[in-house]
């Protein structure tokens, strides 16, 4: 009985897990046709191992790390253009906007695109995905945890992170930057 | 005053093989043996302190290659934005002064 209840939890735990991971499977076999490649899989356990023994000083990163659940990166650059089959990516995306993700920022250009997603949660935003294709490069960033736009425009400036100014809604960042421009053309 | 032949039969003497008394290997090997063998508390802890700090060193230094990726990660991450934002902003094509004048002016 006993037995049967652990299994059924370690069964929902890691139904959870996959719930919230991006579904990778089909990136397989990418890292040897790539001339450059990066792979990283962050849980909540190994942050929390990381938090104990971590170098930083005054505990931003620990603070940073305790708002995080998930942390999945894939990143593939090629020497030549279309080495990786563009309908994967394509799925991939339609995927993750099938789920329960807010489209914050969508660019399509030629033989590529630009993808932000936010992951809505109960108490607000629950981390994004950014799903970037080139004609050399993709990348896959699929961040969550308790991250609102406050927290991650207080972020900037630290850990390589930009300061970068973010409006709290849904629509895509280009908007007000190209009105910041305009107003500084008109300025000049 | 000795002569020759005297200090060679001395020395002969006293270097001439001696049969060492009976069982004196065996008890110098167990004292040595009985010196060596610490008590099994000590061996035990010694044990235990190894792998203590065995188990610490392991756990420091995954905790380290966690930090290195959760850096590169956040690296990534902060590159990957500033490169979208570079590329929209410059892919935007933003009307001139005249072309907005002559816009208004319609």
């Amino acid at each position: 009985m006993k037995t049967r209840n652990f299994l059924c939890i370690l069964g929902l735990a890691s139904t959870l897990f996959a719930e919230q991971a991006l579904d990778l499977s089909a990136l397989k076999g990418l890292e040897a046709k790539a001339k450059d490649s990066t792979s990283i899989d962050l849980g909540q356990d190994t942050l929390k191992l990381m938090m104990g023994f971590a170098s930083d000083s005054n505990g931003e990163l620990q603070r940073l790390a305790k708002t995080i659940e998930l942390i999945q990166v894939r990143t593939f650059e090629f020497e030549k253009d279309n080495m990786y089959n563009m309908a994967d990516m394509e799925a991939l995306r339609q995927k993750v906007k099938a789920s329960d993700f807010v489209p914050f920022l969508t660019h399509k250009e030629k033989g590529g695109f630009t993808e932000i997603l936010m992951r809505k949660g109960p108490k607000g935003l629950r981390g994004f995905v950014v799903l970037t294709a080139e004609a050399r490069e993709i990348t896959i960033i699929n961040i969550i945890g308790d991250l609102d736009l406050n927290t991650l425009s207080k972020l900037g400036g630290k850990f390589g992170i930009p300061d970068i100014q973010l409006e709290n809604n849904s629509k895509p960042a280009k908007a007000p930057k190209a009105k910041d421009k305009d107003k500084d053309q008109d300025e000049n | 005053m000795i002569d020759e032949h005297e200090y060679e039969a001395r020395m002969r003497e006293a270097l001439r093989p001696i049969e060492a008394p009976r069982g004196l290997e065996d008890r110098i090997l167990a004292k040595a043996v009985a010196r060596k063998r610490p008590s099994p508390i000590l061996q035990w802890a010694a044990i235990a302190a190894a792998l203590l700090i065995g188990a610490f060193g392991l756990m420091a230094w995954r905790s380290y290659q966690i930090e290195k990726q959760f850096r590169l990660a956040m690296n990534i991450t902060s590159r990957k934005v500033t490169h979208i934002q570079h590329k929209l902003v410059i892919e935007i094509p933003l009307p001139n002064r005249s072309e907005r004048q002559n816009n208004n002016e319609n």
